[in-house]
């Protein structure tokens, strides 16, 4: 049947990302990946790159001149997968089409494309992802205050979401990033956070309203329930499923929204790679390099084409009317 | 626990007095629309309920019997009106004194499909009351929950189930379960056998008998046909358009109906007998979402007797004999004929 290939194509494509993203580090590094020293010291120098405090990585992950020691120098010394930084610039070797030592080839700086690539990935799904957490927030809050009140609450708060949707999201974000005047990833998130939540605000608000007029939802306010508790325990399990749904679809969103915006420059600044600065640096030389295109490109493609197969799957299985169970 | 129905009430006054209750819906309320028009679902009911008793109420589709009901309950909030428990009006109730009189006056609900969260086990609906209202501790929650599933003859053993493993008639007792569970002295049964099998609807009126007997549960039984209010009821009250056009004991109304409206629904009550001599009073349909008549008596379109002042006043609803009443002009004429 259609749903379970969508669901399991879907599932293969978002783990395949989200691995790739999370081991960037790991497949893709110019510190070797293992190190066993000739003092017998064991190292995962990798451990540096994550947001982890510095004093419990250290210890493990090493410095700079533990990492630097030559294979003879110690017993054990394994490279990664893609042994290059992804800022380390070599000009002798510019746009180089793929080969065996550059996997992707090389872009106009002579760095690496599958290094950049990689991770790229790493920071366009979690762009991705936590902008969809900040607007899944905001709308299933602003939603379920708005369905579940309903009367004024509602007519106010629809209001609201009428005028934010009302902007062009896009231009919305230009001006918010404008705003902010601060590089990195964190005002990139907000920024597709806080303006992408509309839909799923209306979304919820609409399960609300036709989950507070079931029975059983009337059942539990004649049991003397709370509201706390009827939203807790009896409408929000039930609308959580589609909201889910939602979710994917909405990573798949985000994604898109930070390639597009960095394709734009506004998004995430070089040298920091992201599949969209990544596709615009590639976009100046497509004449001359086509292989600094198709990577991102691809990765963008297989990445919005993983989640919404997910969502589509997800939601054909959590409707027990197309899954066949009633 | 259950045998003192009358615990905390002050006097010997009834359970639950309903007066003038009154529940409007807005009609087309658009953003910009200058009239605000309203339907009036229920229109100035009254009626008593006293401990341990039945009252049945009927009335067709769209009679405000279901809204009365959930006004009663708080579900709704009436427009205006009284809902007198025990002495006190539960419509001034701060949401928190009003959570502690729901546990003396439970629900049970139509549809045995809609009513038990698909999402949660048989246990966990039937004990929900008790969590809430913790008149349990913990602990001993389940042995409770296991006695009152087999106190409406289910095997404790289900509660781990969950409602879509259950027929309509086992649900049924699942949602009494959850409505006898806090010892309540007042259940609203919202047509609770209208969804099932015939054979199941006895079991299930049986069942609640039983649990009055036992327990001293009064009962409001709204229904949409005198026939099953008949088995069940002390008194019945039949609702028309919002009104309530009779009301009166349960054997005196089944033998000498007053009311057009109600003779035209007894007759409609089938006999089990094929060679029974039957004398329908027949009504002309309705469709039951149009607005009714501007003036006059609402039943007059349709009533078989009608007169030239039913088409120009609404009658009241006045005694037409020992503990009878009926708000029709063919017995408000005699007794008043001036006003």
């Amino acid at each position: 049947m259609m749903p379970r290939h969508s669901l399991r194509a879907g599932g293969v494509l978002v783990s395949f990302v989200l691995l790739v993203g999370l081991f960037a580090p790991v497949l893709s590094n110019d510190k070797p990946i293992f190190l066993w020293t000739r003092e017998g010291r064991v190292l995962l120098p990798p451990l540096a790159d994550y947001p982890i405090p510095a004093r419990w990585k250290t210890p493990i992950a090493g410095n700079e001149t533990l990492w630097k020691i030559t294979p003879e120098e110690a017993w054990i010394r394994i490279p990664a997968l893609i042994p290059y930084s992804v800022t380390e610039i070599d000009l002798d070797s510019i746009l180089q089409p793929p080969s065996r030592r550059h996997w992707l080839g090389t872009d106009r700086l002579g760095r690496d494309v599958a290094a950049r690539w990689v991770h790229g990935a790493a920071v366009s799904i979690t762009v991705g992802i936590f902008a969809m957490l900040i607007s899944l927030g905001i709308g299933v809050l602003f939603g379920s205050t708005a369905g579940y009140f309903g009367g004024i609450s509602d007519t106010i708060l629809s209001r609201i979401l009428e005028i934010v949707f009302c902007f062009p999201t896009l231009f919305l974000i230009l001006a918010l990033i404008g705003m902010i005047d601060s590089t990195g990833m964190v005002p990139i998130i907000a920024a597709i956070g806080l303006t992408r939540w509309t839909g799923m605000a209306r979304y919820v608000r609409g399960e609300f309203l036709s989950l507070r007029e079931r029975d059983f939802v009337r059942s539990a306010r004649a049991a003397g329930a709370s509201n706390a508790r009827i939203i807790f325990h009896h409408i929000l399990p039930h609308s959580l499923p589609p909201v889910l749904v939602t979710a994917a679809f909405g990573v798949s969103g985000a994604v898109l929204l930070e390639t597009a915006l960095s394709f734009l420059g506004f998004g995430i600044q070089p040298p920091t790679p992201s599949w969209g600065n990544i596709l615009s640096e590639g976009q100046a030389a497509l004449q001359r390099g086509w292989w600094l295109t198709l990577g991102p490109a691809a990765g963008i493609f297989l990445t919005v084409l993983g989640f919404n197969l997910l969502g589509d799957g997800l939601r054909d299985r959590l409707d027990p009317i197309a899954d066949g169970r009633l | 626990m259950g045998n003192e129905p009358d615990r905390n009430s002050p006097g010997n006054g009834p359970l639950l007095e309903v007066r003038d209750l009154v529940k409007e819906f807005p009609l087309n309320r658009g953003f910009l629309s200058r009239y605000r028009k309203s339907i009036r679902a229920v229109d100035g009911v009254s009626l008593t309920v006293r401990r341990g008793e039945t009252v049945g109420l009927v009335g067709e589709s769209g009679s405000g019997k279901t809204t009365t009901g959930r006004c009663i309950l708080r579900l709704i909030e009436p427009t205006s009106g009284e809902v007198i428990f025990r002495g006190e009006n539960i419509l001034k109730l701060g949401a928190r004194s009003m959570r502690e009189t729901r546990r003396e006056i439970q629900i049970i609900f139509q549809d045995p499909y809609g009513s038990l969260n698909p999402r949660m086990t048989v246990g966990t609906i039937v004990g929900e009351p008790l969590a809430i209202h913790k008149t349990v501790p913990r602990r001993e929650r389940r042995d409770r929950v296991a006695e009152l599933l087999k106190r409406v003859g289910l095997d404790p053993d289900m509660m781990r189930r969950y409602p879509h493993e259950f027929s309509g008639g086992q649900r049924q007792r699942i949602g009494v379960a959850r409505a006898i569970a806090l010892n309540p002295s007042l259940i609203v049964a919202d047509e609770p056998v209208s969804a099932l099998d015939v054979s199941v609807q006895a079991q299930v009126v049986n069942l609640l008998q039983d649990l009055q007997e036992e327990y001293g549960i009064a009962y409001l039984f709204i229904a949409h046909d005198l026939s099953v209010v008949e088995h069940i009821s002390d008194r019945v009250a039949v609702m028309y358009r919002g009104k309530i056009v009779e009301e009166a004991g349960r054997d005196q109304l089944y033998s000498d109906p007053k009311h057009p409206y109600t003779q035209a629904l007894l007759s409609s009550v089938p006999i089990p007998d094929p060679a029974a001599d039957r004398h329908p009073v027949l009504i002309p349909e309705e469709n039951p979402g149009a607005v009714g008549p501007a003036k006059g008596c609402s039943f007059h379109p349709r009533c078989p007797a009608v007169m030239e002042i039913c088409r120009e006043r609404v009658p009241r609803l006045l005694p037409v004999g020992e503990g009878q009443k009926a708000a029709c002009f063919l017995y408000e004429k005699g007794s008043d004929p001036a006003s």
